[in-house]
């Protein structure tokens, strides 16, 4: 069985990481009643106690070697139990309530449940051990099992119940606490991981469209030289160098104005919202990508609406995603098509409605459902060249927006964005 | 002696200008420019060029369909195709090579390495 998604690889690596502090664990434990053994301590039945404990450490081992053959999800299911059930033994032939030092134990499985799994494979945790730390006091107590405490005094029925009562209640309690911190620990990393993308994305997108770009102001520098050489020659006339001086000055903005916008995109994008003029935001996307989308098959279309107000953005943030969307329907578009980028504001609800609506190939509907997923792309590795839809939802979420996407294979994609207005970010 | 006509066909106004410029300089060739491929069939067969300088990198129609294209017209097919470009890697040289052109050059274009190719072309024409 091979793993491609990066959330099992994941939890291969902190598997495999948990099996060998396991093994550290059961080791120095099994150092321990050694120890106790050699000073005197515990003298019943340790040896076969210290064999079990080994053995367990041991088998612990392979479930490596297992990892890629059955389902790991269901294979920490029988890891924990088999921990559980060895944790309970070696309490019993301990002493059973006598050996509280023990069920420390209980509480290691369950931390390791927190950290490498779900709050699913916690309560699993929590759960049996309760369950065999109970069974275990409660059979020894009432003689289903041998008695193995050093001890003559029998506690009373209600001190025993209260016993199993508090031992679960603070199983539970940890339990809660294991899932809680570690669900914290794995947003925390998801968030880096997510930030690492976008980031990797958006040096990719910049990179292809500063290839463009170079290309573009290559050649304009190419036409700068061309007329400097025309203006030494005497024989061109003063009006035709005066048309040439012109012509040097518009190249050389044209080219500053390309070097300035991939300067500006390559940046690190503010996110202070202020007063955006959603459509100037647009047109600095489309210039920006013109390098690229004037030699493809795609037209580009602005049907703006009137009276858009300003809204609360990050300008850079959204003209990031309109880039994105762009560079997306550019790609879908491989013979002749049309990209329509339309902008709609209703006063009723005071939003504007940002839409991108190519003739592209489409999304499948199965694809369309994995849209929003962090690594999630139907490009090969180092074909896709926006920023991720995974990404632009992020952006458009903090906008307080969400982005409605509809579409049919062989016909387009339309992708609606509503950003709400005058509001600051989430 | 009578002038060579040289067809440019690219998208850069002033690329356009300044090459028609320098080639009419030198008072051996006529020049006539297109900045789309538009309808080249027709502007070709208008024109009757003894060479074509025919830009890969173009909106629309590029120069690879171009080349197609004229290839396929036993009236223009003959005549000689110099392709301006941008690419320069192996690839693209072979690419160009396969479309039948007689040579190519890479942007930013010399005058006198441009006039040299054209020379060179129509020596064989």
């Amino acid at each position: 069985m091979k793993y491609t998604d990066p959330d099992t690889i994941e939890l291969l690596k902190k598997y495999k990481l948990a099996g060998r502090i396991r093994f550290l664990s059961f080791l120095l434990l099994s150092l321990f009643l050694l120890l106790m053994k050699t000073f005197g301590g515990y003298s019943y039945l340790n040896t076969a106690l210290i064999a079990l404990i080994l053995m367990e450490a041991i088998v612990n081992q392979p479930y490596a070697f297992f990892i890629n053959r059955v389902n790991i999800y269901r294979l920490q299911y029988y890891q924990m139990a088999t921990d559980i059930i060895a944790i309970s033994w070696i309490l019993y032939y301990m002493g059973g309530v006598e050996a509280p030092i023990v069920s420390i134990a209980y509480y290691m499985v369950i931390l390791w449940a927190g950290i490498a799994s779900t709050a699913q494979a916690v309560f699993f945790a929590v759960f049996t051990s309760s369950l065999f730390f109970s069974s275990i006091v409660a059979f020894e107590y009432f003689g289903y099992l041998p008695s193995t405490s050093h001890y003559t005094y029998k506690m009373p029925v209600a001190q025993m119940i209260s016993l199993l009562i508090g031992n679960t209640s603070f199983l539970f309690a940890f339990g809660y606490f294991s899932s809680h911190s570690s669900a914290v620990i794995k947003s925390l990393q998801r968030k880096r991981q997510e930030d690492l993308l976008r980031n990797t994305r958006k040096l990719i997108a910049t990179g292809y469209l500063m290839g463009r770009t170079a290309h573009d102001v290559i050649n304009n520098i190419a036409s700068a030289k061309g007329y400097s050489r025309l203006l030494l020659d005497p024989s061109i006339g003063d009006a035709d160098k005066r048309e040439m001086l012109t012509a040097i000055e518009k190249l050389h903005n044209r080219s500053l104005d390309a070097v300035d916008s991939i300067d500006r995109f390559s940046q690190e994008s503010s996110r202070e919202f202020e007063p955006t003029d959603i459509h100037k935001t647009i047109e600095d996307a489309i210039e920006l990508t013109n390098p690229i989308v004037r030699y493809s098959k795609m037209a580009v279309e602005k049907i703006f609406g009137p009276d858009i107000p300003p809204i609360m953005a990050s300008g850079s943030e959204l003209e990031e995603v309109f880039v994105s969307f762009i560079l997306n329907s550019h790609d879908a578009i491989s013979e002749e098509g049309k990209l329509i980028v339309r902008t709609e504001h209703s006063k009723e609800d005071n939003i504007v409605k940002i839409t991108f609506s190519d003739t592209g190939s489409g999304i499948s509907r199965e694809n369309l459902k994995r849209l929003g997923e962090p690594f999630f792309s139907t490009k090969g590795c180092g074909e896709g060249t926006g920023l991720g839809l995974a990404t632009t939802y992020g952006i458009i979420a903090r906008h307080h927006g969400k982005i409605n996407v509809e579409s049919t294979v062989g016909k387009g994609a339309t992708f609606t964005i509503q950003p709400m207005q005058n509001s600051g970010p989430s | 002696m009578e002038k060579r006509r040289v067809m440019i066909v690219d998208d850069e106004e002033h690329f356009l200008k300044i090459t028609k410029i320098n080639l009419e300089k030198t008072d051996k060739y006529e020049v006539e420019t297109m900045s789309s491929a538009a309808d080249i069939i027709s502007r070709v067969k208008s024109f009757n060029p003894d060479i074509i300088l025919l830009d890969i990198l173009m909106p629309k129609m590029d120069g690879v369909e171009t080349c197609k294209m004229l290839n396929e017209d036993p009236a223009v097919s003959r005549i000689p195709i110099i392709t301006l470009s941008a690419l320069d890697t192996d690839k693209d040289k072979l690419m160009m090579y396969k479309l039948g052109v007689v040579d190519f050059l890479v942007k930013p274009i010399e005058k006198d390495e441009l006039i040299a190719k054209i020379e060179k072309a129509l020596q064989f024409k």
